[in-house]
């Protein structure tokens, strides 16, 4: 399933679906991918656990970090590229 | 695959052009040290991961070939440095081993976790929990994840950087994510 997509945009429960049943490998109105429908309709649970993996996510990409004082000066300094360029 | 600008770019910095070699480390080295942070979970580590993958360009950027985004290609050279450094750091028997392990959902009622903040600050109490998680993540389901997840890459592109199937991405992606949930659980349900 792919909850990047679903972090950016608000998928259908089709589209859902669609993305379960291409996971599974199963075809969309195959009785396993109508079972899992009606069962995602009515079940707190399952919404529940889709949530907490997009929250889980979406928390990963929250955590950032600022690019540190004088790095580019200190990594032009290690690769030598410090100096006057050839075309100075 | 790659813009015409850039393509430009990358042919003058391989006959030697220092000012282009500049230009074009200028432009990813923000994206270089982010990813490695991402995965070192450590400034220091990053940045030393940053300058390492920019002196292994140096050395190697003759042989891109301009099939792959630049960005993936460094992202390469970026998680094969990573894993270097966890190798010799000895990491290995600090990770759990999830290959194996079982998510057994067993749970009977699953709890509805609490709105994020809007703000998009972490407090450092969530910050500590989160580089917890990830660190003992196994390096080869971390850098799935980040690949996938934080940094967007679609399962190809991660499967196509990684050398792995697209079949594997998802399963180690599947599980990374459901050991990180897993991770949390107690920070949200407590």
């Amino acid at each position: 399933m792919n909850l990047d997509h679903t972090l950016k945009t608000n998928l259908t429960c089709k589209e859902v679906i669609a993305q379960v049943c291409e996971y599974l490998g199963e075809l969309p109105d195959s009785p396993l991918c109508v079972a899992i429908q009606e069962h995602l309709k009515n079940c707190d649970n399952c919404n529940n656990f889709y949530d907490q993996l997009e929250k889980t996510v979406k928390l990963f990409k929250q955590y950032n970090t600022d690019f540190p004082e004088g790095a580019h000066k200190r990594l032009l300094n290690f690769l030598g590229l410090s100096g006057k360029s050839d075309n100075e | 695959m790659i813009g015409t600008k850039e393509f430009e770019l990358i042919e003058k910095a391989k006959a030697g052009d220092r000012l282009a070699l500049t230009e074009l480390i200028t432009k990813y080295e923000k994206t270089v040290f982010s990813f490695a942070f991402k995965i070192c979970r450590n400034r220091d580590k990053a940045e030393n991961t940053m300058q390492e993958t920019f002196m292994s360009v140096l050395r190697s950027l003759h042989q891109f070939d301009g099939k792959s985004k630049f960005s993936t290609w460094l992202y390469r050279i970026v998680v094969n440095h990573c894993l270097m450094m966890a190798r010799s750091e000895g990491q290995k028997d600090r990770f759990y081993s999830i290959d194996e392990e079982e998510f057994n959902f067993d749970e009977p009622v699953v709890k509805h976790w609490a709105d994020l903040p809007e703000d998009r600050v972490l407090s450092s109490e969530l910050r500590q929990l989160l580089d917890n998680a990830i660190q003992k993540l196994p390096p080869d389901y971390r850098i799935v994840f980040v690949l996938r997840d934080i940094e967007g890459l679609s399962t190809q592109e991660t499967a196509d950087t990684l050398g792995l199937s697209a079949p594997a991405v998802k399963s180690r992606l599947h599980r990374a994510r459901l050991f990180l949930r897993n991770e949390l659980r107690p920070y949200f349900e407590n």
